[in-house]
């Protein structure tokens, strides 16, 4: 596809990838910083259904809050803004695009075993590196690939050729974007978390998480789920789009400056706590 | 149920905007009042700022601040805000709620499930490394403190007041270490100085500052060209020239005046203080005060001089007793009854080594009783001429190849004296004279008076004295070394008595001699002395 087309294409993207208003609402309560529980609380028990996801999200092993949270203005109040924010995200994104049952070319539930995998690895990666509010972190990693299963859904065909070059070939599918579309995930989920008005460091990280430089001040943010992409890819966690690992950028490796020893302990708690995430899963 | 999307309400996002421009507004007031709270380092004044700080953001109505104790690993209440609070208290800060929050760092209600009349919330004080501790809250619950901003801000201040803890924390240890070094340098008996590399004084302990005579050791950061002395200077010139060569001093041993009057011996050494990479940062002065060490050495001196007085004693005292022994056994067993020539030949020696025993005795009683402070003058008018004819009679008697010679130049006045003392100091000095002319010889006794003195000078042409031995004629035990003067007997006290009783006199006595051609003594004693109440009285 000719590169000209790009702009047009992506339109159209914008027109038909819309968040749900509850989401969007939550978001927009979320920006403001005046912002009481009580609001974003009645924002959210707008939806039923979400709200009682959220609460059985915050309920998991995840956050291990040692009582019952049982309203949704309590598990605000306990897990913070920016977590619940968050979880209304995760939610209503996965409920956007939640694997449909059927076998299909793009592996769905792979791809949201790799992006809950790489939230986790973020998470536990932005703790390291001192980052103090990790819980952003964590939806750095989940949304990181959101450009992906946004071209699975609005361009399906295109994207269909994207995988099936990345199954001939063996090659990234990053290069196989490039090569069938012309542009790559990560510049798609860049456009719609615009769309969405997602915190700017979010649309940065899912923009530049292939080149984290590019960032600029996120560069850091960028680097960390750059690396927990990877490292998610070397012990299989979930499944990429492709079955092979990225090139490492050197200045995201010497950013977060790990050792041998440290990467050892990184992948056993990563393994334990993608465990104690499985009742993520349907998000 | 149909949802807006609040994005299309104008009102919500004018309300927004004019919330983020108060937000700015709010933070940087925040930053200055962090400014002050993360300069402070007096831990009081942190705690109450920062429950000050808190109070303005979420008006709370009771407040209580726990810190961690390090050494008991527990957390402990360290000050309370607001009023009393009941239920406060009653909160159990072990519970798996308070872990929870402690862990997560994050401020959170702990019962807002409870309808109650406050809410009671936890706002976590993390540094660093750990959690620092914590502040219980209770405000009311109508109020809808849990705001996203709110969360932010407190958050905020509460690291900034964690930051402060630390740093206050690492102060005062600071604070601490440096008082301890300061405690280690006062406690060292040593005077202790410290100069940077441009010799400005960096440290200075009170033994140093005593040593240099400085009125205060607020000289921290003075050049000591400035403060110290000028002998004291030209001395650490020349140390700290060697130092900077060469790395240290040896000691070396100098006169420092700390006062005008006092001169005290200093012994110094130095020695290059240096960063761990070698780069020189200055100079450690160890100042030494000789003055004990000295005292210490003349005490031994005068011990030795005890333990040869002893000996010298006895050996002294052995003799004449024999002699006695001998002579009475003589008498007794050997000299005929009827031979009366020879019998009153050997008494006349008992007599004289008799005479000598009891002259030794007094010389000992005296020295006691100097050395007690118990002696007194029993004062009289006294014909000094007098006095020192009895005494060139007494000699006479004893010596047949000593000539004396007096000179009293007519009338000498009476002066108010101790007669028997007097007699003692003439009969001394006279008879060192005889017993240092051992080959006879001229003793010549003259005596003037002026300007309300009376003059004597007892002069004779025996051994002399060494020019070394003069300086200390007039200690206690001492005898000048000469194996000449070997087998002459003596205790070596009866200058130092003679001494002692002129001084009591307001008299002095000065010796002249060389070696070979005799001693002149002269001996001055005022005609009316100011004595004292003291001296007057004999007990």
């Amino acid at each position: 596809m000719a590169r000209t087309n790009l702009k047009k294409q992506l339109s159209k993207i914008s027109d038909l990838a819309t968040l749900p208003v509850v989401a969007n609402n939550v978001i927009q309560i979320t920006n403001n910083p005046k912002s009481s529980a009580l609001e974003v609380a009645k924002a959210i028990s707008q939806d039923a259904a979400l709200t009682s996801r959220i609460l059985k999200m915050a309920n998991s092993a995840m956050y291990g809050f040692p009582q019952k949270i049982t309203t949704i203005n309590h598990a605000i109040v306990i897990l913070g803004f920016a977590n619940i924010r968050n979880l209304v995200l995760a939610a209503s994104i996965y409920d956007m695009f939640a694997p449909n049952g059927q076998p299909q070319l793009f592996d769905r539930v792979g791809f949201w075993e790799h992006s809950l995998a790489c939230g986790i690895t973020s998470k536990l990666l932005a703790k390291r590196l001192g980052i103090k509010n990790i819980e952003e972190a964590f939806i750095w990693g989940l949304l990181h690939d959101l450009g992906k299963i946004v071209l699975d859904t609005y361009f399906h065909t295109d994207f269909a050729g994207v995988i099936k070059l990345v199954e001939e070939k063996n090659i990234l599918i990053r290069d196989a974007e490039m090569e069938v579309l012309g542009y790559d995930h990560a510049e798609v989920g860049g456009i719609v978390a615009g769309n969405w008005n997602l915190p700017q460091t979010l649309i940065k990280v899912i923009r530049f998480h292939h080149a984290p430089p590019q960032a600029n001040e996120s560069m850091r943010l960028a680097a960390i789920v750059h690396m927990a992409d990877i490292f998610c890819r070397a012990i299989d966690l979930g499944n990429g789009g492709d079955r092979k690992i990225p090139c490492m950028h050197p200045e995201a490796w010497e950013l977060l400056d790990l050792d041998k020893e440290s990467i050892k302990a990184l992948f056993t708690e990563m393994e334990q706590e993608v465990i104690k995430s499985q009742a993520f899963l349907p998000i | 149920m149909k949802i807006t999307p609040i994005e299309k309400d104008a009102g919500f996002l004018r309300q927004t905007i004019s919330d983020l421009h108060e937000q700015i507004d709010l933070l940087s007031m925040l930053q200055d009042i962090s400014k002050q709270l993360i300069s402070r380092f007096d831990f009081n004044n942190i705690i109450s700022l920062f429950l000050g700080m808190v109070k303005e953001i979420i008006h709370y109505n009771a407040a209580a601040l726990y810190l961690h104790d390090e050494q008991k690993k527990c957390w402990r209440l360290v000050d309370r805000s607001g009023a009393d609070d009941p239920e406060l208290d009653a909160i159990d800060i072990q519970s798996s709620i308070v872990q929870w929050i402690l862990h997560e760092g994050r401020w959170s209600p702990l019962n807002p499930e409870h309808r109650t009349k406050n809410s009671i919330s936890i706002l976590p004080l993390t540094g660093a490394q750990k959690t620092m501790g914590f502040l219980l809250m209770s405000s009311h619950a109508d109020r809808d403190v849990f705001t996203q901003s709110n969360m932010k801000l407190l958050s905020f201040v509460a690291s900034q007041a964690s930051i402060a803890l630390e740093n206050q924390t690492l102060y005062a240890q600071l604070h601490q270490s440096r008082e301890y070094i300061e405690n280690i340098l006062e406690s060292i008996n040593n005077g202790i100085v410290t100069i940077d590399m441009e010799n400005r004084v960096t440290q200075i302990n009170k033994n140093a500052t005593a040593m240099l005579g400085l009125p205060s050791a607020d000289i921290m950061g003075t050049p000591y060209h400035d403060t110290f002395d000028a002998p004291a200077v030209a001395v650490i010139d020349a140390v700290r020239k060697r130092t900077l060569l060469d790395g240290f001093t040896p000691e070396t041993v100098h006169d420092f005046y700390p006062t005008t009057d006092l001169k005290i011996p200093v012994a110094i050494s130095s020695s290059l203080l240096r960063e761990p990479d070698g780069t020189s940062i200055g100079i450690t002065f160890v100042l030494r005060d000789m003055s004990a060490s000295k005292e210490i050495e003349r005490l031994r001196q005068l011990d030795e001089l005890k333990s040869e007085f002893v000996s010298n004693v006895s050996h002294e005292l052995r003799t004449p007793m024999s002699i006695i022994k001998s002579y009475v056994e003589a008498i007794l067993n050997q000299v005929s009854p009827s031979d009366y020539h020879t019998q009153r030949e050997f008494l006349h020696i008992v007599n004289n080594e008799a005479d000598r025993l009891s002259n030794m005795v007094s010389d000992l009683l005296d020295i006691s009783r100097i050395e007690a402070g118990k002696f007194y003058l029993d004062l009289e008018e006294v014909d000094i001429a007098a006095v020192i004819e009895s005494v060139v009679e007494h000699l006479q008697g004893k010596s047949t190849v000593h000539t004396f010679t007096t000179d009293l130049s007519g009338s000498l006045p009476n002066i108010t004296a101790d007669r028997d003392k007097i007699y003692r100091v003439f009969l001394n000095v006279l008879d060192n004279a005889v017993k240092f002319s051992p080959e006879g010889g001229v003793v010549s006794i003259s005596a003037s008076t002026r300007d309300d003195t009376v003059t004597c000078v007892i002069a004779d042409n025996g051994i002399g004295i060494a020019e070394p031995d003069i300086e200390h004629i007039f200690d206690k035990f001492y005898r000048a070394d000469t194996s000449d003067a070997g087998n002459i007997s003596g205790t070596g006290l009866g200058l130092s008595i003679v001494k002692h009783i002129l001084e009591e006199h307001k008299g002095s006595i000065d010796i002249a001699s060389s070696p070979g051609s005799g001693t002149s003594v002269t001996i001055i004693l005022p005609v009316f002395a100011d004595y004292d109440s003291g001296s007057r009285t004999d007990t």
